[in-house]
């Protein structure tokens, strides 16, 4: 038994195994394309440019990569955008509290609303589907009681934080904090204790619990952590769009899943990595913006994202299904011989 | 014991004892809640939702979920607004026929991603909560259909009954047809048994021989002709018909409407009368808001914390009865 | 009743038959021939492939290579149903129930009677109840199965193969749970199903049962047939050595000239509400104890609750002399506890990640500097976990499913020594694993226990238990009924401590 096993049978190159690997090719397609058609696609100051219209969604997908490889879902994360950013900007315009200081109380309150999720699916052992579900009509609910349809303008020097490039570059703030960050939670997820706690837990969290993994905690944690990402998100968003609504990102959680499913994570858990999703971040981006400039508008977008989102899964499958047929091929002509 | 007809489980009790305590408060600070108008305009809000919440039930016995309910549903009234204005020949019956047939095609879309394609339910009705609302843009260029533009018979039935100018408007009827339908359907026949089976234990279900995917897809296919009647009748009911509007958020309704009635969030389990309470419920409180000046905004928060306040009661009420 | 073979033609006749999960072969080469009008058991020891033989025959696996005839008609099953279609019923070792579900459904369910076309539930409640009557158990049609013991689930599951009026039953394991009066009932029934021309599969650990009921026994090892005999022409002693292939005696016994030390582990008057109560009981260090009993006796909740993964309603645990609350898995990590599950898949291993991974992953956070993983370190120590427990493999990189299941069950060992524990927890520890793989996990308790450490063993397997302890608590329905030293202890004096029956000395 042991030859049997003994026997290699990789009959693709490990890179090339990798989900990641799909998600960068159809970057680099979708890419091309986009530049054979537009030029301004090879306008480096047009591309960093939009490049901020996708930072809230990226920092977003950071954060839910944690939730998804966890084995959870976190449909809430858009609307603790909403909620954030209409109460720091509530308590700022109505209430005048200074707005620097509220700036760094974003994260505690994205922190708490993110931990009120964790704390219930992590104690109580609901499906995080329908806890985050509740609790997105809950946020969102909240934030419209806070604004009701009004729009609240923040004070100039806070607004357009995208046009302000790092000193001596052309690359905007956003852009530079979300790699910034991306790198830092690619290390925390590939190298740190609590990133196999993450992975161990959304392989199999039983398993995980039996071999002394503190499920609970890191439960809460991933859920904390997009909470505050999402308020990092809500802060960049009222400061680009320069007024804080109620329905702020409405529908967004359908763009940072899509990201982080396309960019190879299991929907199911145990599998994915922070490059995957900063690449299906890049990817998506190059999409809408092609859509955008083939003047498809922005309501009939929802079509391909949904269709994108189901594609990327169902591509996933058909991968597996792939390495599967490719592994029992290699185990049947090793017992045969 | 003879069961057989018991319609109200223990499970539906404290649901309705909610119901009577909403009633009471709203009557006591607002006497005005206690009038016939009131008592119809809940009866008129709950049509909608109980024809969509029997598909929604149906998939989330099965551990699944359909997010899309609320785009379909905006799809199919869409389609059949735009039938009714450009070929007014079709008539209302053929209108109501092409709404439920999308719809049930829609949701076909969803049954073969989640059942043949292993896609997770979660994953494709999110996705396609989003196309198909795209869709509703598209195939209306972003113009709504208006009142003018849709043949007065349609309007009517949301004013007439079967017995006249009554507090039982067709689409009531219409709507306790479909629950007495689901309810003959899932009691009385053996796919119907299924559903249950498959929700309680998906691998025992598989290993006794039912067939799971055909079920599983065909629920899904229910969920969606629910979604497309529910889009026929908010034609009738509101006569606007905007593709931002119709149906928008709506999943969000219908899921508090079944976890509310006491359907397991682990699937399995849950009943027809106890899911028809949760709409009434929600329709209460719905009307009793807007009864008491209470702003709209307030209508998000509530459906949130109603799910919340659900699941978390039968967490609790879980965990008494093991340990009893 | 003996039947003339070969001039009969059997009802299923399976021929040459291979599968491989993970790619590891479970079963090679195997055929089987099931004759109308008898009982044939299947035997081998736990992993020999008896189970996945009646699951390829009951449609659940597709085989890779070989056929499987029905009637003389060679048949492709894809799934289950393909086989009940075809008057297959296949009764599971672990019983399939809808726990929301009544009594009645769970029986009759997708083969309800009918009515116009509308299930006419008098008649399920009615037949329900007839063919539990005849079965002789007293469960109320119209209650729900949440709530029942496995023994009555499995009466339940046994209730639904009858009601298909199957010609060809496959029985996997379905005594274990069942005390010896529902055991004799259920024998009565399958005599009759025999009488009446039906072919039945009968999976057994029991050998006395065996004897008793069945008319051929099939033997397998190690996924391969390695006999066939009628029951009257054998006797239990050669069945028993067709099933480990070697003599009795070479089984691993306990080195038992070490000395015994002070209590590690004591447990007061443990209570678990539905599950166990007033379980007391003190391992010392150096000591194995055995736990024996029935299936559902509760030993199994016994070490989940020492563990922490079930809550106490009362009673204390004490470690090392002092009382000790133990939260949830990692604390009692923590206090030196390490339990191997008896489900390895499910609770023991992450099956798509890699053998280092697996062995680290309870003392990641202790090889870890500022949160950092050190991997060169983590890999010593798998690579030095795989070396004392000479762990089959291409290398430490290798993802734990394709391992063997007595490798698989060496890594999960060797993950909790790395722990460095003081007592020691073993639930089921060699179900499932080769004979080899075996004698390793019993020769390295035993060396554990020479080391000092105090080892909680719970076994279904007597011959195990009566090898390896130095003292044998028996439980039967969620107590502790007898204790035995072990110079006391007998298969026999076990056996009837675990199922409650009177031995006549």
């Amino acid at each position: 038994m042991n030859e049997v096993l003994a026997t290699g049978r990789r009959t693709v190159p490990r890179w090339m195994a990798t989900p990641e690997s799909i998600t960068a090719a159809l970057l680099v397609v979708a890419f091309g394309v986009s530049a054979a058609f537009v030029p301004r696609f090879l306008d480096a100051a047009y591309l960093l440019d939009r490049s901020s219209l996708y930072m809230e969604v990226g920092l977003m997908a950071l954060a839910m990569t944690f939730v998804i490889v966890a084995g959870h879902i976190d449909l809430s994360c858009a609307s603790i955008l909403a909620l954030v950013g209409t109460s720091i900007a509530t308590l700022h315009v109505k209430l005048g509290v200074p707005l620097l200081p509220l700036v760094f109380l974003a994260p505690l309150l994205g922190a708490l609303l993110g931990g009120i999720n964790g704390v219930i699916v992590a104690q109580l052992g609901l499906p995080s589907l329908v806890v985050t579900l509740a609790t997105m009509a809950l946020y969102r609910g909240l934030a419209q009681v806070l604004l009701g349809d009004h729009s609240v303008s923040l004070p100039a020097w806070f607004t357009g934080i995208e046009r302000v490039a790092i000193a001596g570059t052309l690359l905007p703030v956003p852009l530079v904090l979300f790699l910034g960050l991306a790198v830092a939670l690619g290390l925390v997820l590939h190298k740190t204790v609590f990133g196999t706690w993450v992975f161990a837990m959304g392989t199999n969290a039983e398993a995980a619990r039996y071999s002394g993994v503190p499920v609970a905690q890191v439960t809460i944690s991933v859920f904390v952590m997009s909470g505050v990402f999402s308020a990092m998100a809500a802060m960049i968003m009222i400061s680009r769009l320069g007024v804080a609504r109620y329905d702020h990102a409405l529908g967004l959680e359908l763009d940072v899943i899509t990201a982080v499913v396309l960019g190879g994570a299991s929907i199911f858990g145990g599998r994915g990595t922070v490059t995957g999703s900063v690449l299906a971040l890049f990817l998506i981006a190059v999409l809408q913006t092609g859509m955008g400039v083939a003047n498809v508008k922005a309501e009939y977008q929802a079509t391909a994202s949904g269709a994108l989102l189901i594609v990327a899964v169902l591509m996933g499958n058909c991968f597996a299904r792939f390495r599967k047929w490719t592994a029992s091929k290699g185990e049947g002509s090793c017992s045969g011989s | 014991m003879n069961n057989r007809w018991r319609l109200v489980e223990v499970r539906e009790l404290p649901t309705l004892a909610l119901w009577v305590l909403i009633c009471a408060v709203t009557a006591l600070v607002q006497p005005k809640f206690l009038t016939a108008g009131v008592f119809r305009s809940i009866l008129l809000w709950i049509p909608l939702l109980v024809v969509v919440a029997m598909g929604e039930m149906m998939v989330m016995l099965t551990r699944g979920v359909d997010v899309s309910v609320g785009s379909m549903m905006g799809l199919a009234g869409m389609a059949v607004g735009i039938a009714l204005r450009d070929h007014p020949g079709i008539g209302v019956y053929g209108a109501m026929v092409l709404g439920i047939a999308l719809g049930a095609t829609l949701g076909a879309v969803n049954g073969l991603l989640i059942a043949y394609g292993n896609v997770p339910a979660i994953v494709a009705t999110l996705g396609t909560l989003g196309a198909y609302r795209g869709l509703v843009h598209i195939v209306s260029r972003g113009v709504q259909v208006d009142e003018y533009n849709l043949p007065r018979e349609l309007g009517r039935w949301s004013i007439d009954g079967p017995f006249g100018q009554t507090l039982v408007p067709w689409v009531v009827v219409f709507a306790i047809l479909a629950a007495a339908g689901t309810l003959l359907f899932l009691r009385f026949t053996r796919v119907g048994r299924d559903i249950y089976a498959i929700g309680g234990n998906p691998e025992a279900a598989w290993l006794r021989g039912i067939p799971v995917r055909r079920v599983t897809f065909l629920v899904y296919v229910l969920s969606g002709l629910g979604s497309g009647l529910a889009g026929v009748l908010y034609a009738s009911r509101f006569g606007t018909i905007n593709p931002a509007a119709i149906g928008s958020g709506f999943e969000l309704i219908a899921i508090s409407a079944v976890v509310v009635g006491g359907v397991s969030v682990f699937g399995g389990s849950g009943t027809v009368a106890g899911v028809v309470l949760g709409c009434l419920l929600l329709g209460t409180i719905s009307t009793a808001l807007t009864v008491l000046n209470i702003a709209d905004a307030w209508q998000g928060t509530t459906y949130g914390l109603v799910i919340l306040v659900a699941v978390i009661f039968d967490h609790w009420m879980g965990t008494r009865f093991r340990k009893a | 009743m003996v039947i003339p073979m070969g001039e009969q033609v059997p009802l299923v006749k399976a021929v040459g038959l291979y599968k491989a999960f993970e790619g590891v072969d479970v079963l090679k080469n195997a055929s089987l021939d099931l004759l109308p009008g008898e009982i044939h058991a299947l035997v081998g020891e736990n992993g020999a492939g008896k189970s996945t033989l009646a699951r390829i025959i009951g449609g659940v696996h597709t085989p890779r290579a070989g056929t499987v005839q029905v009637n003389g008609r060679t048949v492709h099953f894809h799934r289950p149903c393909d086989a009940i279609a075809q008057g297959i019923a296949l009764i599971h070792q672990e019983p399939l129930t809808f726990p929301d579900l009544s009594v009645a459904e769970n029986i009759f369910i997708g083969r309800q009677p009918r009515r116009h076309g509308r299930i006419d539930w008098n008649a399920v409640h009615r037949e329900a109840a007839e063919i539990l009557e005849s079965l002789g158990v007293k469960i109320d049609p119209r209650a729900k199965v949440r709530g029942l013991s496995i023994a009555d689930q499995q009466m339940v599951e046994m209730a639904s193969a009858l009601s298909q009026h199957a010609k060809i039953l496959l029985m996997d394991e379905t005594t274990a749970a069942l005390t010896p009066s529902e055991v004799e009932r259920l024998f009565g029934i399958l005599r009759q199903l025999r009488d009446r021309g039906a072919a039945l599969a009968f999976i057994g650990h029991r050998l006395e049962e065996i004897f008793e009921i069945c008319d051929r026994i099939t033997v397998l090892r190690d996924g391969e047939i390695v006999g066939q005999r009628l029951t009257k022409e054998t006797s239990i002693d050669e069945i028993l050595r067709l099933m480990v292939g070697r003599p009795l005696a070479a089984l691993f016994a306990k080195d038992v000239k070490h000395a015994i030390g002070s209590i590690a582990l004591e447990t007061r008057r443990l209570t678990c509400a539905g599950q166990f109560s007033d379980i007391t009981l003190q391992v010392r260090a150096g000591e194995v104890v055995g736990l024996a009993g029935l299936v559902g006796a509760g030993r199994t909740e016994v070490a989940r609750a020492i563990f922490g993964i079930e809550k106490i309603d009362a009673g204390e645990i004490r470690i090392g002399g002092q009382a000790v609350q133990v939260a949830g898995p990692r604390g009692a990590m923590k206090k030196g506890l390490a339990l191997v599950p008896e489900e390895r898949q499910r609770h023991g291993l992450l099956m798509p990640m890699s053998v280092w991974q697996n062995t680290t992953l309870a003392i990641v956070d202790r090889l870890a500097r500022f949160g950092w993983r050190r991997d060169a370190m983590a890999r010593d120590v798998a690579r030095i976990g795989v070396k004392r427990l000479d762990v089959k493999l291409r290398g430490i990189d290798q993802p734990i499913r394709e391992l063997s299941g007595g490798n698989q069950q060496k890594v999960v060992l060797s993950k909790w020594l790395a722990t460095k524990p003081k007592v020691m927890l073993l639930d089921e520890p060699t179900r499932g694993i080769d004979i080899s793989a075996k004698a390793e996990v019993h020769r390295l308790v035993s060396e554990l226990a020479a080391e000092g450490m105090a080892v909680l063993m719970i076994s279904s397997d007597l011959l195990e238990v009566l090898a390896m302890s130095d003292r044998i608590l028996v439980m039967r329905e969620g107590r502790i009924v007898a204790e035995f030293p072990r110079e006391e202890a007998t298969a026999e004096r076990v056996i009837a401590a675990a199922t409650g029956q009177v031995l006549r000395e």
